[in-house]
Formats: C-alpha cells, sequence, structure tokens
C-alpha cells in the first residue's frame, strides 16, 4: 500500500488536503483518494505533513495486512511510536488487525511548533465537557486553552447529510465566539477506510486524530474528549484511550486524551449551570434539524442524557430537547430505547439515588421494562428483521457501502490530477 | 506540605541538589530534605526546576492528604498532567493515595533545549532491552538512540551497600562505554518518601522519573524500561505504565515508558547472543550485600531469568550466575522460590513449548512442588513468622528507617538549615 505525498487543491472557497493511496490488490470499495476540506480562511491550519494520511491509512493496512510505504514525510516521534501502537491495537483486536511494516521516505517533523490549541467540537457531553474545562476561568495554564474547535462532518455526521451539518455548524460557531474560540468545519472521506470493514465504535480514534493531524500547522495541542472513563476503558477495548492517544503525537503537535477520570454523569454534572451547553448540546442518535430542538429526547443517548439533567433539577435550562423530562412519570421512556449492554445505565442509579432518590422507582420500573423489550428484539430472527426494515425499523442510515464519501469533493481531486502535468 | 526552592551544594567533588520539605503535620520518617548527589563533573547537566522534587513529593502529598505548596519553578506541560496523573493513580491505587491540590508559586519551562536520550540502567533484563532497542544498530532514527545512563544508588541498592555499589557501578561504566554511552552515578534518598508506608514495588516510578528530571539541561527524552508488559498491565497495578509515565513529562523532557509490548522471555530471547548482556546481567539482589556475586542462582528472580536463557542452550555463555543450570533436573529449583502471583508463570510454559519442549515436565513437577510451598510459607501463621524473624526469616531490611538515607548528608542538610 502507498500513501503518496499530500497535495493541496483550492476548488470554489474551499482548500482541500488529499493524498492518493495506492493498494497492492485493489480491495472492494476502497477510497483512491483520502481528502480533508475546510473553508478557504482556515488553510493556513493544513499541515503539508504525510502524518495525517498515515494515522488513519494505517489502519486500513492492518486490516489488509499490507506493508505501507509512505511517499511524504513524517515526523520520526510517530514513526518511533507507531510500532507499539500497531502491537496494542493487534493485541486488542488480534482479528482484525495486524502490524506491518511501513517504508518512510522522509522523517522530519515540521520545523516549527504552532502555538494553537485544538478540540474536537460535536457538541456532545464529552466534548463540551473537555471545552469547559479548557476555557480561561478553568485552565490557569495558557498554553493548554483551547484556540480552536473542529466541527468534523464524516464521522457522526454523513457527507449527505450535508443540510444538518451546517445547521449545527452556525448554531456552534455563534456558541464558539461567545466562549472565544474559532470554530473551523471540517468534512473528510477517512472514515471509508474503515467502513463495513472495521467497526466505527471501536476504531474511532485514529480518524479523530488524524483529522487533529491535519490541523497541525496550527495546532501545537489537539486534545480528543473522552468517550469512556476508566473504568470502562478496563473492561472494553477501544482505540482511543489515555495510552494509545498520545502514541500518535508528533514533535509539534501533542495528542492529549482528556476526561477519562470523570463518568459522563459527572461531566454533564459539571456542564449543567453552563449556558453554552444549555444552548448547544447535541447527543442525539436520530437527529432532526428543523428547528432549535434537535435531541429527539427518545433515543437511548437522549434519554441517558436527559435523566442526570433532570435529577440535577435543570432539565428545562437545555433547550435542545424536544421532549424534555417534565415529571416522574417521564423515566419511564427509558423503557423505549433501554440497552442493557450500554455501560451507561450503571452510574445513572447511584447519582439519581444522590440527587433525586424519589425518582428511582420510575426508573427501576423503566429499565425493568426496558429489559424486557430489550431481549425481545435481541431474539427477533433476522428474516423478521429484514422485513420489518420495509417499514424503517433496523434500518441504518450509514449502512450504504459509499455512505462516509463525497463523490463530488473525489472527482475535483481527481480532475485535477489529469489536469496536472504528468 | 511545602516544597521549598531546590539549591545546589558543591561538597567533597560532589554535585547536590537538595529541596526542603516541610508536611503540616510532623510524620515519622519522612526526610526534612530530598537529595540527589552526582560526582561534580556531572554538575552542568542539572536542573534547579522544581520537577525533580514535585514528582516524587507528589506521593507524599497524596498519600497523607495533604495539599502541596510548590516554591520552585514547574513546567506547565507537568502542572497541566499532574491532575490527570494523580486521578489516575488513585484510580489505580484507590488505598495509599488521594488526589490534592498544588498550588504553584511559578509555572515555566526550562528554557533549554538539551538533546541527550537518558534511561535508567540496572544490568536487569528490562533495562538491559530497552538499552539494546536504543542502540544505533537497532534504532534507526537518531534522537532516539541513548547518549546516557543513571545508575541508581538508594534504589535497589541501598546507600549501607555503597562498596557494592561501587564494584557495580564501574563495572557498567567501562561495558557502557563500549557502545558510547556514558554512565552518570546517582544516589538519592527519594524512597524514603514511599518505604515504608507504601508498597515499593506499586510506587517506585516517580522515583525514576523524578531523578531524570534532575538532568533537565541534559536530556530531551528518557526510557523508563517497563518492568509489566502489557498483558501484565492488564491485571497489574503499577505507577509505572505506558499511560502514567507519559504524564509526568515536561515541555523539554520527553518521558517514554518503553518495552511493554515485548514479555520478558521474548527479551532474554532477543539479547541471549549479545555478550555485554551475557557478560554483565544483574537481576538478582543477594542475602549477602558484601559479596561480589551477581546472581545468587536461587532467587525466584534468579531462576526465572535463567530457566529461559538455559531452555535457549545459552546458559554456559552467561558468565554472572552463580550456580547455572547445568542439566535439566536442576530447573526443579524453581520450586524453592517459586512465586506465582509474579505472574511470569504463564509466558514461561509456552514460551518453553515452543523453545525446548523436553523440559516441560520438570517445569511442571517444580511449579506444583512450587505452588505447595508457597502456600506453606504464605499461610503461616503470623506468630510463628515473627518467632522465626529471630532466625533472618520474614525480615524485610528495607523497613529500617535509614535503609534509603545517607544519615551523614541527611545531617550534614539539617544543620547546614539550623
Amino acid at each position: 500500500m502507498i500513501i503518496h505525498q499530500p497535495e493541496l487543491l483550492n476548488r470554489e472557497g474551499y482548500a482541500i488536503l488529499h493524498a492518493r493511496i495506492e493498494y497492492d490488490r485493489q480491495p472492494a470499495i476502497f477510497p483512491e483518494y483520502l481528502w480533508y476540506r475546510l473553508p478557504e480562511q482556515f488553510s493556513r491550519l493544513l499541515s503539508p505533513q504525510s502524518d495525517t494520511f498515515l494515522i488513519p491509512g494505517l489502519l486500513a493496512g492492518m486490516y489488509l495486512e499490507e506493508e505501507i510505504e509512505v511517499r511524504g514525510p513524517v515526523s520520526p516521534k510517530l514513526a518511533y511510536h507507531l510500532k507499539e501502537y500497531q502491537h496494542l491495537l493487534h493485541m486488542r483486536f488480534p482479528k482484525l488487525v495486524s502490524p506491518v511494516n511501513i517504508h518512510y521516505a522522509r522523517l522530519e517533523s515540521l520545523p516549527y511548533r504552532p502555538a494553537g490549541v485544538g478540540t474536537t467540537f460535536s457538541g456532545g457531553v464529552d466534548s463540551l465537557f473537555t471545552l469547559i474545562k479548557h476555557l480561561p476561568g478553568n485552565q490557569a495554564a495558557p498554553g493548554f486553552q483551547v484556540t480552536h474547535g473542529v466541527f468534523i462532518e464524516g464521522f457522526d455526521i454523513l457527507p449527505g447529510e450535508d443540510r444538518d451539518f451546517r445547521f449545527l455548524q452556525e448554531k456552534y460557531e455563534r456558541a464558539a465566539a461567545e466562549v472565544g474560540i474559532e470554530l473551523v468545519p471540517l468534512e473528510t472521506n477517512i472514515v471509508s477506510l474503515i467502513h463495513k470493514r472495521l467497526p466505527l465504535s471501536n476504531f474511532y480514534g485514529p480518524v479523530i486524530i488524524g483529522a487533529g493531524q491535519s490541523l497541525a500547522a496550527g495546532f501545537g495541542k489537539f486534545i480528543i474528549p473522552s468517550s469512556w472513563d476508566y473504568k470502562q476503558l478496563q473492561k472494553k477495548a477501544y482505540t482511543s484511550d489515555p495510552l494509545l492517544d498520545p502514541f500518535l503525537s508528533t514533535e509539534t503537535l501533542e495528542m492529549i486524551h482528556h476526561g477519562a477520570a470523570y463518568t459522563r454523569v459527572e461531566k454533564v454534572e459539571q456542564i449543567a449551570d453552563w449556558e453554552t451547553a444549555q444552548k448547544v448540546l447535541w447527543v442525539c442518535e436520530f437527529h432532526k434539524y428543523e428547528k432549535d430542538t434537535w435531541n429527539c429526547s427518545r433515543c437511548e443517548k437522549c434519554v441517558r442524557t436527559m435523566i442526570p439533567l433532570f435529577a440535577l433539577g435543570k432539565m428545562e435550562k437545555f433547550k435542545t430537547f424536544e421532549k424534555p423530562f417534565k415529571s416522574n412519570r417521564d423515566g419511564l421512556w427509558w423503557a423505549r430505547k433501554y440497552s442493557a449492554d450500554r455501560v451507561f445505565s450503571k452510574e445513572l442509579f447511584p447519582f439519581v439515588r444522590k440527587h433525586r432518590p424519589g425518582w428511582l422507582p420510575w426508573l427501576r420500573a423503566g429499565a425493568a421494562l426496558g429489559t424486557v423489550r430489550w431481549i425481545a428484539i435481541r431474539l427477533t430472527p433476522g428474516f423478521v428483521r429484514k422485513w420489518l426494515r420495509r417499514y424503517g425499523y433496523f434500518v441504518n442510515s450509514n449502512d450504504a457501502p459509499d455512505a462516509y464519501e463525497n463523490p463530488e469533493i473525489s472527482q475535483q481531486i481527481m480532475e485535477s490530477y489529469d489536469h496536472s502535468p504528468a | 506540605m511545602i516544597i521549598h526552592q531546590p539549591e545546589l551544594l558543591m561538597r567533597d567533588g560532589d554535585a547536590i541538589v537538595h529541596a526542603r520539605i516541610e508536611m503540616k503535620q510532623s510524620r515519622e520518617n519522612i526526610p526534612d530534605h530530598l537529595w540527589y548527589r552526582v560526582p561534580e563533573q556531572f554538575s552542568q547537566h542539572l536542573s534547579l526546576q522544581g520537577d525533580a522534587f514535585l514528582i516524587p513529593g507528589l506521593l507524599a502529598g497524596m498519600h497523607f492528604q495533604e495539599d502541596i505548596e510548590m516554591r520552585g519553578t514547574v513546567s506547565p506541560r507537568l502542572a497541566y498532567n499532574l491532575e490527570e496523573y494523580q486521578e489516575l493513580l488513585h484510580f489505580l491505587l484507590p488505598k495509599p493515595v488521594t488526589p490534592v491540590k498544588i498550588n504553584y508559586s511559578r509555572l515555566e519551562p526550562l528554557p533549554v533545549n538539551p538533546a541527550g536520550m537518558g534511561t535508567t540502567f540496572s544490568g536487569g533484563v528490562d533495562s538491559f532491552y530497552s538499552l539494546w532497542k536504543h542502540l544505533p544498530g537497532n534504532q534507526p532514527i537518531p534522537g532516539y538512540q541513548i547518549t546516557h545512563a543513571l545508575f541508581l544508588l538508594g534504589f535497589d541498592i541501598l546507600h549501607e551497600n555503597r562498596p557494592r555499589y561501587e564494584k557495580i557501578q564501574s563495572r557498567y561504566r567501562d561495558m557502557l562505554r563500549e557502545v558510547d554511552i556514558e554512565l552518570i552515578p546517582l544516589e538519592t534518598n527519594l524512597v524514603r518518601l514511599i518505604v515504608p508506608r507504601m508498597k515499593f514495588t506499586h510506587f517506585y516510578a516517580p522515583v525514576l522519573i523524578g531523578s531524570a528530571h534532575l538532568f533537565g539541561n541534559l536530556f530531551s527524552k528518557f526510557i523508563v524500561p517497563n518492568s509489566n508488559d502489557h498483558w501484565q498491565n492488564k491485571r497489574w497495578t503499577s505507577s509505572s505504565n505506558p499511560t502514567s509515565d507519559p504524564l509526568l513529562s515536561s515541555d523539554t523532557l520527553t518521558i517514554i515508558h518503553h518495552g511493554a509490548s515485548t514479555r520478558r522471555v521474548e527479551k532474554v530471547d532477543e539479547m541471549c547472543d549479545w555478550d555485554l548482556f551475557q557478560n554483565n546481567l544483574r537481576v538478582c539482589t543477594p542475602e549477602d550485600p558484601a559479596s561480589d556475586i551477581l546472581n545468587c542462582s536461587r532467587c525466584e528472580k534468579c531462576v526465572r531469568t535463567m530457566i529461559p536463557i538455559y531452555a535457549l542452550g545459552k546458559m554456559e555463555k552467561f558468565s554472572t550466575f552463580e550456580k547455572p543450570f547445568k542439566t535439566d533436573r536442576d530447573l526443579l529449583w524453581w520450586a524453592r522460590k517459586f512465586d506465582h502471583t509474579k505472574d511470569y508463570v504463564v509466558e514461561v510454559f509456552p514460551f518453553i513449548r515452543r523453545i525446548n519442549p523436553r523440559l516441560i515436565p520438570w517445569l511442571r513437577i517444580a511449579s506444583l512442588a512450587g505452588y505447595g510451598r508457597y502456600w506453606i510459607v504464605n499461610l503461616l501463621p503470623k506468630p510463628l513468622q515473627r518467632w522465626l524473624q529471630r532466625y533472618g526469616y520474614y525480615v524485610d531490611k528495607l523497613n529500617h528507617k535509614t535503609a534509603y538515607e545517607d544519615p551523614e548528608l541527611a545531617e550534614f542538610l539539617r544543620s547546614r538549615e539550623i
């Protein structure tokens, strides 16, 4: 597998950083170009290093068991750590990925260390918590105060949902400006590399860090909000945690995994009084962006988030839920999308016991009913599921093989190759 | 707890960097001063940042739940990471340590741009392996080749065993010269903060990393050789692991925890033809500290190391074992000090099955007998254990008040203060 030298292309007010990928044996539906696109005004942040393509590209190499040749410059520090990184990934997912050799054409770091501090900004609990912890009021060290939030299209919002992305982007830009940071909207097709092959819920780490590395010309630090706390990380394997993420640092860009010391309910508690969080929180799996209440309030994630907010008595302050809890009885909604295998349920009961003990019987009833529902769904035979799809059940919006690709941008890149001198 | 501004002192050809420690409440056997001592010729490498004292001092603060006031300058990056570091330590070891507040008087990085790469070197399998992997022949990236190694007195060799320390030091100095690495002998009393109140095997990392920060003018990177590998880290808890150690990096010094991807037997396998390893391996703390022996060949660690060497057919090439295995039957020695809790048993059997399956029956017998012995020894009633202490059994020499202190230097620093 060859990862070619990254190139920059300016088209229609956007800067596109891209690299061609050549496979030893061309697999089906693998992207030929990996790309990141952002508005031209942010092009100064784009890094000419290959690090940004190597990190996610490595997953494909490890999955296909193809040695990797990197034609562009790679950070010596990153190269040093990738051996151990691969070892750990293989140890955690031995059936999915295996270590491969990487051949570097040039080991060089960026010749300067930028001062910006970036973080991913999805509007979720984890990213808002990380943001609030790195605002000047809470973070005394100036070099660790976030300067940029990166909002990614092509990760939890698909390229085909561009309208939704723009809708949120506008809200987030305003919120970011209020807290003194700049929002960088970044589009990418990186997830196409692993889509349908490796589960994104496990392998999202290199995608986020690859995106952070694409902005290495502007960032000296990039903070990855933790999705899991230390206790959860002990039990299950992921590709983003306080051990793995720092391995993907370079001499000039330090990767910091933040927030694993806190449970999700503790994070909710910390952001509950923050006006920005009240205005922009977005946790929903079935989002609709026609109005300002973009959290459906029914999916597992919405309910899981509303429970601690209601327990804290802050529900009415969060404006982005379509049907916020209003009475204790609303806790029964939990049954509707309760997932007995989601580890977050466990932390909710002690939290509610502490803050709103009178609500516990309702939540217990919700969880009990939900468990019955959950088992029934798990036991639904495959052919019934298939049949139910015609009615919109068991359908995944990102099931399409090209769900994470934007053909228009790939086309622009291809055309640029066609017109470039041989 | 107050950690005062570090000071440099030249005395009898040595450079001493020390900082006064003030506890809010008086605590038994806590040193008044933390100190490091090196030969004068290395003094230009020493840094007077507070980092080298804050890192080990934090353990005491966390143990006694005393907030810390730092009078010296501390690296902003270290200060940022210490919040997470404390949370992580508390998560791993909730009983002995709890997060505390640290108040900094000055947050500034060291105004230097060092180029050296250091490591601790004890002569054991792990430190040899980290060294081996960072020699130019094995490590093509120039910035990741080791230039200096620290050899500590007051860590696994006590101050009272100085003659033994000096002999080993001179041996290792000559050996490392052959691979263009300079050995720096370093003495310290940092361990006194930890022993006897916390388990040294859990909390040794801040001592090693604190020592690295002392050489802030020299090191840009410092390798901490792993003790537990990634498989053991799933079950075992220690303050030194690939997640926690890098959190103790500063703006100018990156701490790298190295070697956890490789199991101990694999390390022996990889290095067993290296003559420096064969002639200088030291895995043992002999019962008689005055002896010249590097490896007694009887203790658990010696036997655990000799098993893969013997299985690989290289035993006769290793010159530092007092009684090397000569026949398969000798593997029964394993029973004598067998300790399954060390978690190395699980790697020995698959390795031997692959390398030399003929030895498996002997190992099985040894481990069976060893299990029996282990339980007998550990289930002996406490009164009986106490009675046996008069014959030298069940005695922990490290719990002695001055085990990790040089009383003469401690007294000198105290009198100077007065």
